[in-house]
């Protein structure tokens, strides 16, 4: 038995020397030609067509490119030709004429306009189901073909020669060539995914080809992804960095940690978890700006059904619920103070045109919240919506129901407002996962829930659209439902002037939020950007992808 | 000898058959499922033949018989959340990392922790026992998430020493980047130091007050013959019988450390496997877990007889 004793000993010890021996080699050196990042959590995609989140737009773009790449300046968002040399637009606005470089995939095939088109084709076709596929609603006899009432080739999309695009619109769309600049609309080669199907090209990776500035040569979920610059890009030349890695975390120590000792390049963090890089801004190594955001976050009102409370189809009541909330309380308890309080919907980067919306438009609901300025008056507002709906004003009866998944403090927020400002109860029901909560938000049962909303381009109407009743949005947001509403976003489809769209713009938030309130907005992103001070023209455009680093070097 | 397997293994197939199948209906039973996030943009008749493509529109008896079925043949199905996935692939790319991951914890942890307790037991009452028992018991109230995050932040960022995430893959898969392993090493493994240090010393404190020691203490045998031939042996019984599952386990992965020092393993896959519904390789997860500790259950039981050869297995 002392044998054994022995061995027990010895194996610790050999553990232990075993692991002392690893340490020195400490080999994360990192080069000038290469750039590191993190992501949340792994793309679910990288089908060009089947996009949905933030983290896939940011790898697709740089291994893939479209007719025009966004480029970004100070929060200002532009565009710039990219596979496309130069267009054309008809007089009446409709018709949009594309001609391409003639550029090159990563297996040396050419990019053709025909591509273009197999991928506008392609997102619409129903039995793909791409979530995107509402994006290319504008060009004619899209719509349709979605929604199997018409046939692809009844779809406004062409290629005249190989390098020449054909794109024809429905309606005149002021901003259709910032739409046309999302990933989605990037060219796809039908050779390739024919060949493993459209299933398995989700993820397949190495089946990929490229035509943007990068490859993918590797993807570890959980891991990290790894992309090589594409030596057949057509501005290759261009492209200094050399190599990209992408590790996937989420612990925010680990990214301090990560950037404090130089192994991370970039960070872009918003809302209360930007409070735990605040240590970061007084280190010499990291450059700190600070960004207006493309998103605001609301208050969904069910006016599907009036909620499980029945109330919330009156207006007055959903009236003294959005003027209840303190939105300077919200974005402290809820954001950590990183975000910013918000009176309106659409978010402050928006433009028309080149004029900016918000400056045009200001905040809807400042008038509304000076008239109610107290919680007695606010309390007699929403007694008398009760009187409306016939029920009991007996303030203390009133429960709504706030649906929630786990880890979300917006419910206790409210929960504590409405308490003291109106004297209801609020509820709050947590989901276990994403699941359950789709499936009781679709059985109506909830009053109350918290949303955002993210634009995909430069423009209101990526905001205002939502809540026409048609849309397909309002099965998310509560299922606001007003004619008045629909028939004015209606108008503009034959308007095109910048300042009759301002103004119809501000009239539809006007309608929806400070009319029928049929949200209650209640703050806007506000994105923190930190970076090695070495790296430069390191992009985070507002609309589309986070960064775009495909022009940016390392000094 | 061989019955006794013959009997466990057609246990082992009930079992699993009863598990597989509790797990699907579980899993059938809660709404939603692996598709609703996915799909939830999506128009009415998109949404229909994204399900038709993935099959998930059938009614849940008729997915029970297939999945069963393919079961039977070994074949779980490819992952709705990440289709190219398959069990077998999951097991071939992730199971590697996980198993270094956890047999390297185990080796450190557990031949110290029985050092550490043996000494505890030995020295009782003394400043090593005392330290040893502190020691320990701060370090199994710490889980190991804390633990790693705070290794990570102070030996991986203030200090440098160690790599802050990766692991070693390729061709120092095994053997190699010895760097990357220590502190996720370290974050596991020091729980089993505390574990199984006060698992052995409680238990030689039992046999140490027990009458064989002291017949063998009267009849003059030296203290270091006595915790040889009389201590170790038999205290060592709830050890071994403790340490299969602790090996079997070790391997399948662990979420927290996995998921802060971005080990691309089997444990983060499979909690993920769990969040997106993704049936597939729940299934397969389930039932290799499921396996897995039943086989272990009957080494164990082996294990045991051979220690103390008055237990017997089964009664004729």
């Amino acid at each position: 038995m002392g044998k054994h004793l022995g061995l027990v000993a010895g194996v610790a010890v050999v553990g232990l020397t075993t692991l002392l021996a690893g340490c020195g080699n400490n080999s994360t050196s990192t080069t000038n030609k290469t750039l590191n990042l993190v992501q949340a959590s792994d793309p679910t995609t990288v089908d060009v067509n089947d996009v949905r989140n933030a983290n896939e737009f940011n790898v697709l773009n740089a291994t893939q490119e479209g007719l025009f790449r966004v480029t970004s300046k100070n929060g200002k968002d532009s565009l710039k030709l990219a596979q496309a040399k130069s267009y054309t637009i008809s007089k009446d606005g409709k018709t949009y004429t594309f001609k391409l470089r003639h550029t090159k995939w990563s297996d040396g095939k050419a990019v053709t306009a025909q591509q273009f088109v197999d991928s506008i084709i392609r997102e619409l076709t129903p039995k793909n189901g791409f979530a995107y596929a509402s994006m290319a609603y504008d060009i004619q006899g899209a719509e349709a073909f979605n929604t199997g009432k018409g046939t692809a080739n009844q779809v406004g999309a062409k290629a005249l020669d190989q390098h020449t695009l054909q794109i024809t619109l429905t309606n005149k769309t002021p901003y259709f060539l910032k739409k046309l600049s999302s990933v989605v609309f990037y060219p796809v080669r039908l050779d390739k995914i024919n060949k493993v199907g459209t299933k398995k090209w989700k993820t397949d990776w190495q089946d990929q080809v490229y035509n943007g500035a990068y490859k993918m040569t590797s993807w570890k979920t959980n891991g990290k992804i790894v992309l090589k610059k594409n030596s057949k890009f057509w501005n290759a030349k261009k492209v200094n960095l050399t190599k990209v890695n992408i590790t996937t975390t989420a612990k925010d120590s680990t990214m301090v940690s990560l950037l404090q000792s130089g192994q991370l390049d970039a960070v872009l963090t918003s809302g209360a978890n930007a409070s735990d890089f605040n240590k970061l801004a007084s280190s010499n190594k990291i450059t700190k700006r600070t960004q207006a955001g493309g998103s605001t976050s609301f208050i969904v009102f069910n006016q599907h059904t009036g909620g499980t409370s029945k109330l919330l189809k009156n207006t007055k009541i959903r009236e003294a619920l959005s003027l209840a909330i303190n939105r300077n309380a919200y974005n402290k308890a809820i954001n950590g103070g990183q975000g910013q309080a918000v009176y309106s919907f659409v978010p402050n980067s928006i433009d028309v045109n080149t004029t900016n919306y918000h400056d045009y438009a200001g905040n809807v609901l400042t008038s509304a919240l000076k008239q109610y300025n107290s919680s007695a008056k606010l309390q007699a507002l929403f007694k008398a919506g009760l009187k409306e709906t016939g029920q009991s004003t007996d303030l203390s009866k009133v429960t709504l129901n706030y649906l929630t998944t786990s880890g979300d403090d917006t419910g206790t927020f409210l929960k504590q407002q409405y308490k003291s400002k109106l004297g209801i109860n609020v509820k709050i029901t947590t989901a276990p996962d994403d699941a359950s909560f789709i499936a009781d938000r679709n059985a109506n049962k909830y009053d109350l829930l918290a949303n955002a909303w993210n634009g995909d381009y430069d423009d209101p109407s990526t905001f205002l659209n939502l809540w026409v009743s048609t849309g397909g949005f309002q099965k998310f947001f509560g299922g606001y439902d007003s004619t008045e509403y629909d028939k004015l976003y209606g108008t503009l489809a034959d308007t095109a002037d910048t300042q009759k769209r301002l103004k119809i713009y501000s009239q539809l938030e006007k309608l929806v939020v400070a009319k029928d309130f049929g949200v209650a907005p209640v703050s806007g992103a506000k994105n923190q950007i930190y970076t090695n001070k070495n790296l430069k023209n390191f992009q985070t455009p507002v609309f589309g992808p986070d960064y775009d680093y495909v022009y940016a070097n390392k000094k | 000898m061989l019955k006794v397997i013959l009997r466990r293994l057609v246990a082992l197939i009930i079992s699993l058959f009863l598990i597989a199948s509790a797990t699907f209906f579980l899993l059938a039973a809660v709404p939603g499922d692996a598709l609703s996030a996915q799909t939830d943009k999506l128009p009415t008749a998109a949404r229909k033949q994204v399900y038709r493509n993935t099959g998930l529109d059938k009614p849940v008896l008729q997915r029970y018989e297939i999945t069963m079925t393919n079961m039977l043949h070994g074949d779980f199905g490819t992952s709705i959340a990440d289709p190219g996935m398959t069990m077998h692939t999951v097991l071939k790319e992730k199971l590697p990392l996980s198993a270094r991951l956890g047999l390297q914890q185990v080796l450190f942890g557990i031949p110290l922790g029985l050092l550490l307790g043996t000494l505890a037991a030995v020295y009782k009452n003394t400043w090593l026992d005392r330290s040893v028992t502190i020691v320990s018991l701060l370090l199994m109230s710490v889980p190991s998430l804390i633990l790693a995050l705070l290794l990570q932040s102070y030996f991986g960022g203030t200090l440098g020493w160690f790599p802050i995430i990766g692991w070693p893959e390729g061709s120092n898969l095994w053997l190699g980047g010895w760097s990357y392993t220590v502190l996720p090493t370290l974050a596991g493994g020091l729980g089993y130091i505390a574990r199984y240090a006060r698992l052995l010393k409680n238990s030689m404190l039992d046999v140490l007050s027990s009458d064989y020691v002291l017949t063998a203490k009267t009849k003059g045998l030296t203290g270091r013959r006595v915790v040889m031939n009389h201590v170790v042996r038999n205290a060592a019984i709830p050890i071994i019988t403790s340490l299969p599952v602790t090996v079997a386990f070790s391997i399948t992965g662990s979420v927290f450390v996995e998921s802060i020092f971005v080990i691309p393993g089997i444990g983060q896959y499979f909690v993920q496997a769990l969040t997106n519904r993704d049936v597939p390789i729940i299934m397969g997860e389930t039932v290799l877990l499921a396996a897995l500790y039943i086989v272990t259950l009957f080494i164990t039981d082996l294990l045991y007889m051979a220690v103390d050869p008055r237990i017997k297995l089964y009664q004729n």
